[in-house]
């Protein structure tokens, strides 16, 4: 059988192939089948048949589910009970957003699906092939009408949404001015004055930061300078490996004969081990880390014999979005990987440890080609020197030849998360983990005199080291121009958790949008969570009208491909069927995105091993049987649309400007899925019998 | 004119079966059908339910694929779009969106064949006139409509293109005997037009009474074809119809006769037909006494 060369199905972007096919089906199928029909095309049949279907959905009282779902946002809105009165505002426009979705996309989904049987199955279909109307325009002008339905709702559901808000904010407004008469806890106070001066409904467009990492100590900013970080606090770094084709060809080599060949990831790295404190040996005994004696026979007096841990590290895996690509089990036997023992504790030599990766491993990697290899310290009382190459791949052949694979860049450092994202850690001394936010060309303020604002927003916890007595937890927001290299003075912030939080720094420090934005907890006992939007540049204002606006253009964009997806499928399925083949095809590559780690390879063995399998022929076969399945399943997910390219609601509960680029990117996941289903459609119905 | 333009509808070989699932033939609902329609000609296609009228009616249309065989319709491909410019069908029932009403309906299907508007509105009351439905039954929904009504509407929608061929399937079912009386009636004028129909139907009479040629279709296959008084002529039955005569005169010509060597011969006083008796009695019955009553009213 012939195969692809693995470096061309890696080069194989899902979205490319996608446009491919998706332009293959048009032109194809236009110049095969419709070329005559496409040229007879009339705008005023399309739009007759599609004033039927529009006719039809009002005449059938589809829009009596506008009064039930404005019923339904003015009763839960009115329900809840936020004591943030912009949360409460944002939580009735998602009221509002959600429920024009969910009746936008329904009445698409079930108007669209339900037509086409329907007119088959009472013979309506009769009276209209028979007039010189071509299949295709019998396809666009239900789509068009359709369309025209959902864009009827959203008008009307836009509007209602608009007014009420409008309603929501002057009454919220008026209570948050009651409050600050009264308000005296520090906070609060400063939490609702920027809503008053800021206004509930303010929607701003914000600069993100292109990376994000959490160091354990603040990087010195010289390039090449190392990082150290302490075993078992949570740390840890990842390097990215591109494999080139020869790399493929050597790891493929190593894979088909590995009684003689092996690949190692290898790092290297300088360790501090001191000997532990009770506490920490208490953790190395509850671990059971392996430990090492320093000395031979009873202890001089002054002599500290305690036996010091042995360095160990966890090494994973994984693809760009940090979902593991090969099972722990699968690297070194499943085991940690352990330094070797009996290294002199003075030596300032690397340490140089070794990580197996056994065939099976490096034939995912090879597969994947584009990688990340993660690298834990787990060792109390050790710190660990992380340089700027900390790891590379070792091929060692038969002959004892060796091929060094280095990583494609440096480390990036990323910590422990919570639910609000990695973690820091606070000292008040200034000297806990720092978050680095980098920038890289964001769109600045037009004025740089004044100070412009940054968006803060994360959870913050505390534990039993943080100082009861005080009010507040404090951050520090610090700037770093990397252009100019002026670094801002700490501009010191009392954050809640999950609320935004204005912190303004000088204009200057951000101008040409090159710039590093660094967090610290300023408390002991404090740990701040924070994603990599955690720290936004605010650059400008916009209308919330106009936000309301481009966010209902996307639901309305989303809804058409509902139709047109619901079309396709009711042109060969009946309609109870239709509707659900729709929701699978909808629901597929978000719902394979949810089920995430459970479909990376070696899926199956693990779920082999959880039903007790004990036969090796049986579990061989079950678990390559579910590696299967779970491969057609990601495979076939990903080249189906993707629901979260149609973000109706995330920017706008959260205050932020749509930007224009997104409306765009909808429309073109919808020409793309859109224009060749259409035109499937069209082929199917031009060689399906009407006739029951 | 050729040969080839005289022709309104020529069909060669045309057959089709019906498969199951598995693409084994189940049913031959049409065999081997070879058929040729002149234009201007009313044309009957008879046979019992089953028979393959229908499915002769649905292939020349497109709304079903021949097996095997062809169609072309006044020198074009059957059931190809650009034909269905000048063909007008009213199918077995109305199958009509029963949300519009009369008007929007017709309106609906003009715009299908893209007429313009100014001549739109000018031939939609026009057709709403020649099939009898009034002012009242224009602004009512279709699914308001009785039986006769839709039928009526679904001949104004076949009539709505001034088609030069039109297929009429089963076209009197539902009709009251004046609404059957004026599809006939239709029928007839649409043949002193020139054009060409097809009229699909096992109501022998009404078809005795419009069609120039039939055929008669059983089992799939044709049967029989021709033009209908030469099919129903009894060829050696002779009678005269002699309108006043006596009794003694009548006894006086079954005695000539007698000379003849003619016995027994069958002396008999025609009966009208029902639908004649129907139509006078309601005619003289009637305010103005033209026998039309609107549907609707």
């Amino acid at each position: 059988m012939m195969t692809l060369p693995a470096s061309m199905l890696a080069a194989w972007n899902p979205v490319y192939v996608v446009w491919l096919v998706s332009a293959a089906i048009v032109v194809g199928g236009l110049l095969v089948f419709g070329l005559d029909d496409v040229r007879r095309t009339s705008i005023t049949r399309v739009w007759a048949i599609s004033s039927v279907c529009f006719a039809e959905s009002v005449r059938r009282k589809v829009l009596w589910v506008i009064p039930l779902a404005i019923l339904g946002v003015i009763a839960v809105s009115l329900l809840q009970h936020s004591l943030d009165p912009q949360e409460a505002l944002r939580q009735t426009i998602k009221f509002c957003l959600f429920a024009s979705c969910l009746i936008i996309t329904l009445t698409a989904l079930i108007l669209a699906a339900t037509n086409l049987p329907r007119e088959i199955e009472n013979r309506v279909i009769f009276t209209i092939v028979t007039k010189p109307t071509t299949r295709l325009e019998i396809i666009l002008g239900k789509i068009i009408g359709f369309a025209r339905v959902s864009g009827l709702i959203m008008v009307i559901m836009g509007v209602f949404t608009f007014a009420y808000l409008a309603i929501e904010n002057r009454i919220l407004t008026n209570q948050i001015a009651e409050r600050l008469k009264s308000e005296t806890d520090e906070p609060t106070r400063r939490t609702l004055q920027a809503y008053q001066e800021a206004g509930l409904l303010s929607t701003k467009s914000l600069g993100n930061a292109v990376d994000y990492q959490i160091f354990e100590h603040a990087p010195s900013g010289k390039a090449g300078d190392p990082q150290w970080l302490t075993g078992a606090f949570g740390y840890s770094f990842i390097v990215e490996f591109n494999l080139t084709d020869q790399d493929k060809a050597l790891i493929e080599a190593a894979a088909s004969d590995p009684a003689r060949q092996q690949v190692l990831a290898i790092s290297t790295m300088k360790l501090k081990r001191t000997s532990p404190n009770a506490e920490e040996q208490k953790w190395i005994a509850s671990r059971k880390l392996p430990v090492e004696s320093t000395g031979l026979g009873p202890a001089l007096p002054g002599t500290d014999l305690t036996p010091i841990p042995i360095p160990q590290l966890t090494v994973r895996v994984l693809d760009e979005n940090l979902a593991v690509i090969v099972p722990d089990t699968l690297i070194n036997g499943g085991k940690l990987v352990t330094a070797k023992p009996g290294i002199d504790l003075n030596s300032t030599d690397p340490y140089i440890i070794p990580c197996v990766l056994p065939p099976e491993a490096l034939r995912k990697i090879i597969q994947s080609g584009r990688f990340f290899v993660q690298v834990v310290p787990e060792t109390n009382a050790v710190q660990y020197e992380i340089t700027p190459t900390p790891v590379v791949l070792d091929i060692i052949d038969g002959n004892g030849g060796e091929h060094v694979i280095k990583a494609a860049g440096g480390p990036r450092f990323i910590s422990m998360a919570n639910r609000y994202g990695m973690k820091i850690v606070g000292n008040s001394k200034g000297e806990g983990s720092v978050a680095v936010f980098r920038f890289e060309n964001v769109a600045v303020p037009s004025n740089l005199d004044a100070p412009v604002v940054f968006k803060f927003r994360g959870g913050v916890e505390r534990s039993g080291d943080f100082d009861a007595t005080k009010p507040w937890s404090e951050l520090a927001l610090t700037v770093i121009n990397r252009d100019t290299g002026e670094r801002s003075d700490p501009v010191a912030f009392h954050p809640e958790t999950n609320h935004d939080l204005p912190v303004q720094v000088p204009g200057k420090y951000v101008k040409g949008g090159n710039f590093d934005a660094q967090v610290r907890g300023m408390d002991d006992g404090q740990l701040i969570g924070m994603s990599k939007t955690g720290v936004q540049l605010i650059s400008g204002a916009h209308s919330f009208a106009f936000n309301l606006l481009s966010s209902l253009i996307i639901l309305w964009l989303m809804s058409v491909l509902v139709v047109v997806i619901a079309i396709f499928c009711s042109t060969f399925l009946s309609w109870p069927i239709a509707i659900v083949l729709t929701l699978m095809i909808l629901f597929a590559h978000w719902g394979v995105g949810q089920l995430g780690d459970t479909l990376t390879p070696g899926v199956g063995r693990n779920v082999a091993s959880d039903l007790g399998m004990q036969d090796p022929t049986q579990l061989t076969l079950f678990s390559s049987s579910v590696d299967a399945l779970a491969k057609i399943l990601t495979t076939v997910a990903a080249f189906l649309p993707d629901l979260a390219k149609f973000p109706v609601m995330e920017d706008i509960t959260r205050g932020v400007a749509i930007p224009p680029g997104q409306i765009f990117e909808s429309m073109g996941v919808l020409i793309c899925y859109g224009l060749p289903l259409v035109v499937i459609s069209y082929i199917i119905l031009k060689n399906k019998e009407v006739a029951p | 004119m050729t040969v080839l333009d005289d022709e309104a509808l020529r069909i060669e070989h045309l057959s089709k079966v019906y498969k199951d699932f598995w693409g084994r033939d189940k049913v031959r609902a049409l065999d081997d059908l070879n058929l040729t329609i002149h234009r201007g000609e009313v044309f009957g296609l008879l046979g019992p339910n089953g028979s393959g009228k229908s499915t002769t009616i649905k292939l020349l249309l497109g709304l079903i694929f021949p097996t095997a065989g062809s169609a072309t319709i006044l020198g074009q491909p059957a059931g190809s779009t650009a034909i269905n410019e000048k063909i007008g069908f009213l199918p077995e029932e109305s199958y009509l969106y029963r949300f519009l009403n009369g008007e929007e309906t017709l309106k609906f299907y003009g715009r299908l064949f893209k007429i313009p508007r100014k001549e739109l509105n000018r031939r939609v009351p026009e057709l709403l006139d020649i099939v009898g439905l009034d002012q009242k039954a224009r602004k009512r929904k279709l699914r308001e409509y009785s039986k006769g009504m839709a039928r009526r509407i679904g001949l104004a929608q076949a009539l709505i293109n001034n088609p030069e061929l039109i297929l009429l399937d089963e076209p009197t079912t539902g009709l009251d005997p004046i609404g059957t009386r004026e599809m006939k009636d239709l029928i007839l004028s649409l043949k002193a037009q020139g054009k060409t129909v097809l009229l699909c139907s096992h109501l022998l009479y009404d078809v005795q009474d419009v069609c120039d040629r039939i055929t008669i279709l059983f089992k799939g296959k044709m049967q029989t074809l021709g033009h209908v008084r030469d099919l129903l002529q009894v060829r050696d039955i002779t009678q005269f119809q002699v309108q006043g005569l006596s009794e003694t005169q009548i006894q006086e010509m079954r005695q000539f006769l007698a000379k003849m060597g003619i016995d027994n011969p069958t002396v008999t006083h025609p009966t009208t037909s029902l639908e004649d008796l129907f139509m006078r009695v309601v005619n003289e019955n009637s305010p103005g006494g033209n026998g039309r009553i609107q549907a609707g009213a």
